[in-house]
Parts: C-alpha cells; sequence; structure tokens
C-alpha cells in the first residue's frame, strides 16, 4: 500500500484509536453503567447481585463498630461544648444535633470513612486487574467490564452510604443523649423522642438523596481512576488523585444541598 | 484445502509508526510462531487478531467473519471458539480460581449451575492440574501457578484456535499438546499461534510450526521455518534457526 494511502488510513481511523480520558470517560463509564442495568444477559444479574451484596458487607457492615463509633464521638464532640455553657433545653439540643449532625457532619464524614475505607481499595483492586490484563481478558469473553466489575461496586457503595450514615446517626443520637442525661433530668425515651420529632420525611427524603449522590460519585470516581492505572506506578499516582476528587465532589454535593435547604 | 481460521487482509498495525501493511493466513492444523526483537508489533498483532484492537487499515477474518463488521452479540459466540492467554494472566485477583474459569459459562448461560462444578473440575483433572488450587483465591497463587490457570481458562471452551501471547508458556505448552492439543492438530481440528521464545522449539510438533518474523511493525518473512533459513535478512534467519 502507497505511502499517502496508509497516512489516510490513519488519520481516518485515529480518532476511534484515541482512549478517552477525563469527563468523556466518565460520562461514557456512567452512561454505560446506567445502560448495563437493561444489558440481559443470562448470568448477569446473579453477579450484579453478589457483588453489590459483597460490596455493601465490605463498605456498610464490616465498618459499623467504626463508624457507630465515630457517630458516639461526634455526639459528645458536638453536645459537650453546648452543655457546659448551660444550655440544656432537650429542644434545644435536638434541633442543633438535627442541625449539625444529621445535616451536616454525619453525611460528610460517613461520606470520608467511605472514601477512605472503601473508596481506595476499589481503585487499587481494579487498578490490580488492569496491571493482569482483567479488562482486556473480560472483553475477549464478551463481558463488558464496566457492567461485571464497576456496577455493582456503585451499586453497593450507593446502598453502602444510606446504612452508614444511618450507622453514624444511631451512635451520634446515643452520644450526644448520654452527655444530656448526666446533666439534665430526662429520660432515654424523651431524648430519642425530642430528636425523631426534628426528623421529617422532607429532611429524610433530602439526606438520602445526598447520601446516594455521594454513593454514586465515591462508587464512579474510584473505579474511573483505577481504569485509569495501567501499571503499578500510575495505581500510586491516581490513589491519592481519586482520594481527592471525590472528597471535593462530596463537599461540593453536600455545600449544595446545604444551600438548598437554608438558603 | 485446510480450514482457515484466522485471516489478516492488508492489514496495518496500529503503532506509532507507520507500518506496512501484512497478510496472514491460519489455518487449522498448524501452529504459528509470531517471533522478532524487543518493540518488533508482536503483542500488538495479537491484540489485533484477538479483536482487542482495530488495525489502522485491512480487515481481520476470524472463522470468516470479518471483525469490523461483526456486531458485539454476534462475536460472543466466535469468541468462545477462541481461547486466549495474554501476557498477563487476567484472573481477577479477589475471586478464587473457580470462579474465574466460570465466570464466562455463568456470564453467558452456557451452561448450567449443576453442570458447571463437574465440568470444571473434569477439566483440571484432564489437563493434570491439582484440584487443591480450584478453590484458592487467586491473588494467594504464585505465577506460575496463575499462568497454569490462565492456560487452563483458554483451552477449557475447546477452542479450535488458541491465541498465547506469552513467552512463559514454553514449558506447559508441553504438557498441553501431549495430553490433548498434539492430537488435534494431528487431525488438523484446531490451530495455534503463540509467541517465540527461546525455548518454544521443544515444546512444539516440527512439523505443524509455521514462521512468522517481524520488525517495526512489519511481517518481515512468513512460512515453514526451513524455508526462511534460506532468507536474505539476517533477522529472519537467526529466528528461523531457533525452530
Amino acid at each position: 500500500m502507497p505511502q499517502n494511502q496508509i497516512a489516510h488510513a490513519k488519520s481516518r481511523t485515529a480518532d476511534s484509536h484515541r482512549p478517552m480520558y477525563g469527563v468523556a470517560f466518565l460520562g461514557y463509564m456512567f452512561g454505560n453503567l446506567v445502560l448495563g442495568l437493561f444489558h440481559l444477559s443470562a448470568g448477569r444479574y446473579h453477579y450484579l447481585f453478589v457483588h453489590s451484596i459483597r460490596q455493601i458487607y465490605f463498605t456498610a457492615f464490616q465498618a459499623f463498630k467504626l463508624v457507630f463509633f465515630i457517630g458516639v464521638a461526634l455526639g459528645i464532640l458536638v453536645v459537650l461544648p453546648f452543655v457546659s455553657l448551660g444550655f440544656t433545653d432537650i429542644d434545644m439540643l435536638s434541633s442543633l444535633m438535627e442541625k449539625v449532625l444529621f445535616h451536616q457532619l454525619v453525611p460528610f464524614i460517613a461520606a470520608i470513612v467511605a472514601i477512605g475505607r472503601s473508596g481506595t481499595a476499589i481503585t487499587s483492586e481494579i487498578a490490580s486487574m488492569q496491571n493482569q490484563q482483567v479488562m482486556e481478558m473480560l472483553l475477549l469473553e464478551g463481558i463488558d467490564p464496566h457492567h461485571l466489575l464497576v456496577q455493582p461496586r456503585v451499586i453497593g457503595m450507593t446502598i453502602s452510604m444510606l446504612l452508614l450514615t444511618v450507622w453514624m446517626f444511631a451512635g451520634a443520637i446515643l452520644g450526644s443523649s448520654t452527655i444530656v442525661l448526666f446533666v439534665d433530668d430526662v429520660g432515654w425515651l424523651q431524648v430519642i423522642r425530642a430528636s425523631s420529632a426534628m426528623l421529617t420525611l422532607f429532611e429524610l427524603g433530602i439526606s438520602a438523596l445526598m447520601m446516594v449522590w455521594f454513593g454514586i460519585a465515591i462508587g464512579t470516581i474510584h473505579c474511573y481512576y483505577g481504569l485509569l492505572s495501567t501499571d503499578t506506578v500510575l495505581a500510586a499516582r491516581n490513589l491519592p488523585k481519586a482520594f481527592v476528587r471525590s472528597f471535593v465532589s462530596c463537599l461540593v454535593v453536600i455545600t449544595l444541598f446545604s444551600l438548598v435547604r437554608y438558603g | 484445502m485446510a480450514d482457515r481460521v484466522l485471516d489478516l487482509a492488508a492489514v496495518v498495525l496500529p503503532l506509532a509508526w507507520e507500518a506496512l501493511p501484512l497478510d496472514l493466513t491460519i489455518s487449522k492444523g498448524e501452529v504459528w510462531v509470531i517471533d522478532g526483537p524487543s518493540g518488533a508489533g508482536k503483542t500488538t498483532l495479537f491484540k489485533v487478531m484477538s479483536g482487542l484492537i482495530r488495525p489502522y487499515d485491512g480487515a481481520v477474518f476470524l472463522f470468516g467473519c470479518n471483525l469490523d463488521q461483526t456486531h458485539a452479540d454476534q462475536l460472543i459466540p466466535l469468541r468462545r471458539r477462541m481461547g486466549v492467554l495474554l501476557e498477563g494472566n487476567g484472573l481477577i485477583p479477589s475471586w478464587t480460581v473457580f470462579e474465574n474459569l466460570a465466570l464466562p459459562w455463568r456470564y453467558h448461560g452456557w451452561l448450567s449451575q449443576e453442570r458447571l462444578e463437574p465440568h470444571i473440575e473434569a477439566q483440571m483433572l484432564r489437563y493434570q492440574e491439582d484440584m487443591g488450587l480450584l478453590y484458592r483465591v487467586a491473588a494467594s497463587l504464585t505465577q506460575e501457578q496463575c499462568l497454569r490457570m490462565a492456560l487452563l481458562r483458554a483451552v477449557q471452551k475447546e477452542p479450535e484456535l488458541l491465541l498465547l501471547d506469552n513467552d512463559r508458556v514454553a514449558f506447559h505448552l508441553t504438557r498441553i499438546l501431549k495430553l490433548a492439543w498434539a492430537e488435534k492438530l494431528e487431525a488438523a481440528s484446531v490451530a495455534m499461534v503463540v509467541r517465540g521464545s527461546p525455548h518454544l522449539a521443544a515444546s512444539l510438533p516440527a512439523e505443524c510450526i509455521r514462521l512468522a518474523v517481524m520488525r517495526q511493525g512489519n511481517l518481515l518473512a512468513s512460512g515453514k521455518p526451513a524455508e526462511l533459513r534460506h532468507h536474505p535478512d539476517q533477522d529472519v534467519v537467526l529466528f528461523a534457526k531457533r525452530y
């Protein structure tokens, strides 16, 4: 084939060989994940179900003690200064817990725990798969790696975020109530009743929506950086990048939600 | 005429430099060895042959189907007839060997759950593999064990074409050939493409070997090694003498 024809062929097909990066790849990945839910293969849902459950088990259930303990500590830390200053009104403290803990701190700290514990594990696991050419092997088997490896992680992470928030909030109620009980003559039931009265269905819905977004963002961003890590050097570089990106995305989202709530 | 399993027609490899188009036909009963110096484009050629990447130009026909014009769903049954071993072992590290081997069968619903375990155990026994490895997590295996399991995954579908892009495979190839594949090659029911390595010649049946020597993305020469020993290019002669 003459050289000019080869050059023409190259320019014609060069675009199809250019790997996707950045927003384009992230967008493609997200679209593929959504479309993948409707992709019917005989054993597909078996893998989707089993690996989503595994992700939930690792992210939410194995972290239960840790997250609950952080919740207790947060509850104590938030309420203690107010109680020491003499603000012991149960309604005021419940309102404080709702606004500061439930709306702001608990979801954000839960997201940081999920990023640090599970997000980094996802990135490094997918990076090690890239290193072993697992993605190529799956494509050769006629399996979309996004459907098999990314989708269960994103679904698992999303459900886990909801559970982590529940665990941490339960811990926070326990921690703050314990302080209130020491200084005020009220019972446990009163404290819990006052706290739950503040949580309306709207507030719960907003928080759930926020946690779903956190889960999707953390799962997708960490898988994305894992997929970009084709060797161990890149994996080492991409791990902190993934951490920072998902941290910032959660921070932006929680700020936006706060503006909607109080703005 | 022997059955053609893979045809490369005027294929230009997608490399950073301009390569010339190459033609290669792989038929049943043949063992093609792709050899050449480092950076010759052997891995790229394997990726093009397996359909992982598209060539800049030309066409790849797998079992008579043009890969570029075949829909992804139609590729699945074609790929079932092809076994591939890449440079990396391709095993999912956090899964057990059984889960790795079972993946294509389960995912595509090719085998029911009841028949899956006996099938994989039978394959392990057939290729004289250690059954103790079956339920171990892939990450806990040695590199050698991973390679054996990856090779088993490549042959477990009884493929008609085996692509082995791994230069550490020579030793295990002897066993695979002895246990099943030598007979199949003799009966011209399968074909094999192997990445060249210094110790490979001892593992392969001499009469089946065809050699393709590459350099800088170009196919320098192809044919039986004995014929290539008198080639004007010294690189071709050097590699032909290996086989």
